[in-house]
């Protein structure tokens, strides 16, 4: 584990944001969301464990536009 | 151009609405960022991977800002061209579905106000997703490897853009002539990974191929200013995507007038 404290968080602390801004905004969206293409939990389940591509997934297929 | 702007205005906030204007560019800073951190951290992620043998020496020259750079527009070139295709695939082709269509077009709107309006639109987003995250790159090349000089870095983005508008041009001309979402973004991307196939077997025919606009940027960043080659790329593009929206629109007209 003495890799993992070589590493300069402040450098990778970004990419966390930007992933986790990322996730809020898809799970908000489904959340929102009446009815998904597909079960709504199964896809709360793929933007939480699927990282960046889960919420890409759910914007370009799991939403039914209105 | 009153019509124009109230489509070009409805097709930004439906992208809002969407989670268009969130998702494409966070997921393209996502990339272009991890660009240069994983070439930074090169010796400790293979160390940390690699179950190499003990004693094993690898030596990895530290690439130059420019070289990274580079690897971020390859990146831009494969995922990238994916998700911009992905992005634009369903504008067309949802509100034939919804019926939507029907309504706009009950109305004076012409087909060239119509498929511009959209064109534009999405250029805009991919273009301001794609300036967010290069700039972002940028940064933090500068900040891990050497100072990459701001007019390298805009005129690379500048011909780099060129192949985003290629590609949306691609796609919406897709978009007028076939009607799922799916068969939108396949054909489209049957269409550009044959063109940048193409043009790595065939170099020698393929000057002109909007493809090679990739490797066009990689020079410039790496040995500066253009040959008459470079120029034929621009020109042979922008003619190339003005050709594929004029088909767009006439095959809008003609997909119009038989109905949904």
């Amino acid at each position: 584990m003495d890799i993992l404290s070589g590493v300069n968080w402040a450098l990778i602390a970004p990419l966390i944001v930007l992933q986790a801004i990322l996730m809020v905004a898809a799970l908000a969206s489904c959340l929102k969301q009446e009815e998904t293409n597909g079960p709504k939990g199964m896809w709360i389940l793929v933007i939480i464990f699927v990282n960046i591509i889960g919420p890409v997934l759910y914007f370009v297929i799991g939403r039914r536009s209105a | 151009m009153k019509n124009f702007f109230i489509l070009f205005k409805k097709e930004m906030k439906e992208s809002v609405r969407n989670g268009k204007w969130i998702w494409l560019p966070i997921v393209l800073m996502i990339i272009g960022v991890s660009q240069p951190l994983t070439s930074y951290y090169m010796p400790q992620i293979l160390e940390a991977a690699g179950n190499l043998p003990e004693g094993a020496v690898i030596d990895i020259p530290t690439p130059t800002g420019e070289e990274v750079l580079i690897g971020t527009l390859s990146q831009y070139g494969t995922i990238g061209s994916l998700l911009f295709v992905l992005s634009m695939m369903g504008v067309i082709s949802q509100e034939r579905q919804n019926g939507s269509l029907t309504l706009v077009m009950v109305r004076p709107v012409s087909a060239m106000q119509y498929i511009g309006s959209k064109f534009l639109a999405q250029l805009s987003i991919l273009f301001s997703a794609l300036a967010a995250s290069y700039l972002l790159t940028w940064y933090y090349t500068n900040l891990l490897f050497n100072y990459v000089p701001w007019q390298l870095m805009l005129t690379s983005f500048l011909v780099y853009s060129l192949w985003i508008v290629f590609i949306a041009a691609v796609t919406i001309f897709a978009g007028t002539l076939l009607r799922s979402s799916g068969g939108i973004a396949g054909a489209s991307i049957l269409f550009l990974s044959l063109i940048s196939l193409l043009t790595t077997l065939l170099p020698k025919y393929m000057k002109w191929s909007p493809a090679s606009l990739r490797t066009q940027a990689s020079t410039l960043l790496m040995e500066g200013p253009w040959d008459s080659a470079s120029w034929l790329v621009v020109y042979s593009t922008i003619g190339l995507s003005l050709l594929l929206f004029s088909l767009a629109v006439f095959g809008f007209k003609r997909f119009e007038s038989f109905g949904s």
